[in-house]
């Protein structure tokens, strides 16, 4: 027996996980916009956090057909998944971040020449530095 | 202790953890905070300089929840990584010692860090017949909090008991339980109110001790602002209807089937300053009022006395000027613009701090 053979039927209506669109995208756009005015003129990153506002799923099909596909898709692994894309205008930028149990746990819109998360730390450079020597001189042991 | 004495950046990169989790775990703690991105960066180098921070976890009048809270919700999402941050020396309820060992290991720690340490607190504190009903390992909790947080660096009241008395000081409060800022006037106090609180909450405020050395800008009940700055009512999905006259009347109208807004039946969401309208519950799973429920309070100082939970704001004692300038507002339409606002305000008073 599963929650399927109950006949009861739970209408859930219009609720967070709703389709409708609430307006909320278009003052989000306004605020990207303004954003990237400011990169456009040498300003710093920026991004906007989406998880803390009460978008519908609406809102997000508003913003994603508004803001569509660009040049660049990439995947991060570190702790999780990061999705991140480009959108249809340079400069904004579409990062979801993952937890380790692969459920959604923050997702943003930078605005900027890259986002952070694609950008090699200078820490982890040095490491690397360090470590890629050893390529050449003890072979074997970085064969694996 | 050796571990102590490696940065958090080194402890990281002995374990394999690259700089993007660093940041990715920086960027999600500074977007919940509403610290500005661009200085996301800066705090990921400055967490990593720090040590690993003494944490000393003491449970007093509580039911658990809190912990249960805490605990569970931090595995598996990018938060675990705060565990790497700190060193929880001392909680009675998730250590493997018992008995005269686990005091033994309080005392260490205490001695080791003297200071230094950050004390958590969970549950109320009772006062009534020199706090005798509420003890352990001998100790009044009242005696305990007082000799705990005299080497602290400063403290955290988890909870809405920790915080203000909560449930155990709810009338006629047999005990006469109080929170922990009636008994210590003489450090840093941070509360985290909320039955049970939101556990990212916990992950800020831990972070940016860490980061920046000092508990994070907090209200006038000593609150961090980045969380509770905003209503519930504020952020609520359920907003629009709210804004469109559109009711749920009893909990199994049509209103209540579609979602509309629960201020009618007793909603104390317009006058509740908490992050669960975004942060939610259990991962993102839920929270009462995408669960059909209206807001209880739950992290207002008194919530347990101040008349029905079913009771609408304009009608119960919860109605102050406050809560009925919030109705006379009703039919405004402010929804989405009004979330923009709030998003910014919250901005500018972490930005301002």
């Amino acid at each position: 027996m599963s929650l399927k053979d109950i006949p009861v039927h739970f209408d859930a209506g219009p609720g967070p996980a709703g389709s409708e669109p609430t307006g909320m995208a278009e003052a989000l756009l306004r605020e990207v916009a303004a954003h990237l005015l400011t990169v456009a003129r040498g300003g710093e990153r920026q991004i906007v956090e989406l998880g803390n506002l009460p978008l519908s799923e609406g809102d997000f099909q508003v913003l994603e057909d508004r803001l569509g596909r660009g040049e660049v898709a990439a995947e991060v692994s570190a702790s999780g998944r990061t999705e991140v894309h480009e959108t249809a205008f340079p400069g904004v930028w579409w990062v979801k971040y993952y937890n380790a149990g692969d459920q959604p746990a923050a997702q943003q819109l930078e605005i900027g020449t890259v986002p952070m998360i694609l950008e090699a730390h200078p820490e982890d450079i040095q490491a690397s530095a360090e470590r890629f020597s050893k390529l050449f001189e003890e072979p074997e042991r970085n064969s694996h | 202790m050796k571990e102590h004495s490696l940065t958090l950046g080194e402890e990281l990169r002995r374990q394999g953890i690259s700089r993007r989790s660093f940041l990715k775990f920086c960027a999600g703690v500074a977007s919940s905070m509403a610290i500005p991105a661009t200085m996301v960066p800066a705090m990921a180098a400055s967490l990593a300089q720090a040590r690993r921070q003494s944490v000393i976890w003491m449970s007093y009048q509580e039911c658990t929840a809190c912990i249960e809270s805490l605990t569970r919700a931090f595995s598996p999402t990018v938060e675990n990584l705060i565990f790497n941050f700190i060193s929880l020396d001392f909680q009675h309820a998730l250590q493997a010692a018992a008995g005269d060992q686990a005091v033994e290991a309080l005392r260490n720690a205490m001695d080791e860090n003297w200071g230094k340490y950050l004390v958590l607190v969970d549950g109320s504190i009772p006062l009534k017949d020199d706090g005798i009903y509420s003890t352990s390992h001998g100790q009044t909790h009242l005696e305990s909090l007082r000799e705990v947080a005299e080497g602290a660096a400063a403290i955290v009241s988890i909870g809405t008991c920790a915080a203000y008395g909560g449930v155990g000081a709810a009338r006629p409060n047999p005990t006469g339980a109080v929170g922990v800022e009636d008994i210590i006037t003489d450090k840093p106090i941070l509360n985290v109110p909320g039955c049970p609180p939101i556990p990212e909450v916990m992950t800020g405020v831990l972070t940016s001790f860490l980061a920046f050395g000092e508990l994070p800008a907090v209200d006038r009940l000593k609150r961090p602002s980045a969380f509770f700055s905003d209503t519930i009512h504020d952020r609520c999905y359920r907003r629009p209807f709210y804004d469109q006259g559109k009711f749920a009347k009893s909990f199994d109208d049509e209103g209540a089937r579609k979602g509309w807004c629960l201020f009618e039946v007793g909603c104390k969401g317009p006058i509740t300053h908490n992050a669960c309208a975004t942060m939610k519950f259990n991962q993102g799973v839920s929270w009462p009022i995408q669960s059909g429920h209206g807001c209880l309070g739950c992290s207002e100082p008194n919530f347990w006395d101040k008349d029905s939970f079913y009771k609408p704001l304009s009608a119960g004692q919860w109605g102050s000027a406050e809560g009925i300038a919030i109705a006379a507002a009703a039919g405004v339409a402010l929804g989405a613009a009004s979330a923009v606002m709030s998003r910014k305000n919250q901005d500018k008073i972490s930005g301002g701090k």
